[in-house]
């Protein structure tokens, strides 16, 4: 495990001397780096990790939505006439050797339940902290969930980090991710996503009562939708919208609001 | 629809009839082949609207504002800036600020 201590003066110099450390750990090392922060401003870098890809089916009722949450990693789903229903996660955990990384990686579990709209996929992980120089760091590990479903199944993704791609044919779908980016196209329904860092691409939205897209810093990038309401906003990024058929504006938000997280539920 | 940036531009390309809402705090505002209702304001940045069949409204604080081939009105408005208007139909002039050249009409 490689230790930096960074200066605790000031956030942004924290953050700055933080952003030309961690190129340091990524450059000096000859394997794979993971770089996790403690709160400190203290860097450490993880050289050794350990995968394991959990698959299983999943059993859908008529009528069922989907709902996903990676707390830390990337969600891609795929709509499918044809396949199976079937959920991949593959689950990375780091650690300074590779019998912690090992450890740490049992401690996370791909867990599938019927819940009262359908069914809840996620990736559950027991707390992980490494100790070293009087420092506790507290580990995430890396999530990858790709998701074959049913066309036409309403679909619910939440992460705090990481990219979320959902591709229907998809009834109502809502996202919501602190950091990452959102691509969604072919749906009929509601679509509703949040980011507060990243940049949004809709396309071919049918049918639906309202569009709502909201970043806090990226680009919004619509096309080919119908809604009888849209709303496009973003803090600081470009909005391109092509081709979308929108009845009536969006009601107007009080000066300055903007949310943070998109509300919950296709 | 509304879409709104406080640092970005906003472009409108081939929308239906509705009415139509574009804002950016210091970007750019672009409407090509749309119909219905438009306001589009800018705090600092260029607006320019072609091919709009509706009401079309365009406000810049510190920009150039283009409206060409609006039907059935059209209001450009700024005030450090060009105001530029061809071709449209209805038209409402509002200008402040720079004199908009000869040639053009509203």
């Amino acid at each position: 495990m490689r230790l930096f201590n960074a200066p605790s003066v000031s956030l942004a110099s924290i953050s700055l001397a933080s952003i030309s450390l961690a190129s340091l750990v990524l450059l000096g090392s000859s394997a794979c780096t993971h770089v996790q922060w403690t709160s400190s401003g203290t860097i450490v870098g993880f050289e050794e990790k350990a995968t394991r890809v959990d698959e299983q089916p999943l059993d859908f009722k008529p009528g069922d939505s989907l709902e996903l949450d990676a707390t830390a990693g990337s969600i891609n789903v795929q709509a499918s006439a044809s396949s199976k229903p079937r959920v991949r996660a593959r689950i990375t955990a780091f650690g300074h050797d590779v019998a912690e990384a090992q450890r740490n990686l049992e401690k996370c579990q791909l867990k599938i339940e019927r819940v009262s709209s359908g069914v809840r996929v996620r990736v559950e992980c027991e707390s992980m902290e490494s100790r070293s120089a009087n420092v506790t760091v507290r580990m995430m590990p890396e999530v990858r969930i790709d998701a074959t479903i049913p066309e036409g199944t309403p679909v619910s993704a939440d992460t705090s980090s990481g990219n979320v791609s959902l591709h229907g044919p998809l009834g109502p779908c809502a996202v919501d991710t602190n950091y990452g980016e959102v691509d969604i196209a072919d749906v009929d329904g509601n679509v509703r996503a949040a980011t507060r860092s990243g940049s949004m691409s809709v396309s071919r939205v049918r049918a639906a009562k309202e569009i709502d897209l909201r970043s806090g810093y990226g680009s919004l990038r619509v096309s080919e939708a119908e809604a009888e309401r849209a709303r496009f906003e973003t803090t600081s990024g470009d909005v391109s919208i092509r081709d979308v058929k929108s009845q009536r504006p969006a009601p107007a938000l009080p000066t300055g609001a903007s949310r943070s997280s998109g509300s919950r539920g296709p | 629809m509304t879409a709104k940036t406080t640092s970005g531009d906003v472009t409108l390309e081939e929308a239906a009839k509705g009415a139509h809402s574009l804002e950016s705090g210091y970007g750019n505002i672009t409407v090509r082949k749309a119909e219905g209702s438009l306001r589009s304001s800018t705090s600092s940045g260029n607006i320019s609207i072609r091919d709009f069949v509706g009401k079309a409204e365009a406000t810049s604080n510190y920009g150039n504002v283009e409206i060409v081939g609006v039907l059935s009105g059209a209001q450009g408005r700024s005030s450090s800036g060009n105001v530029r208007a061809v071709a449209n139909e209805g038209a409402r002039p509002t200008r402040i600020g720079r004199s908009t050249p000869a040639t053009e009409m509203w």
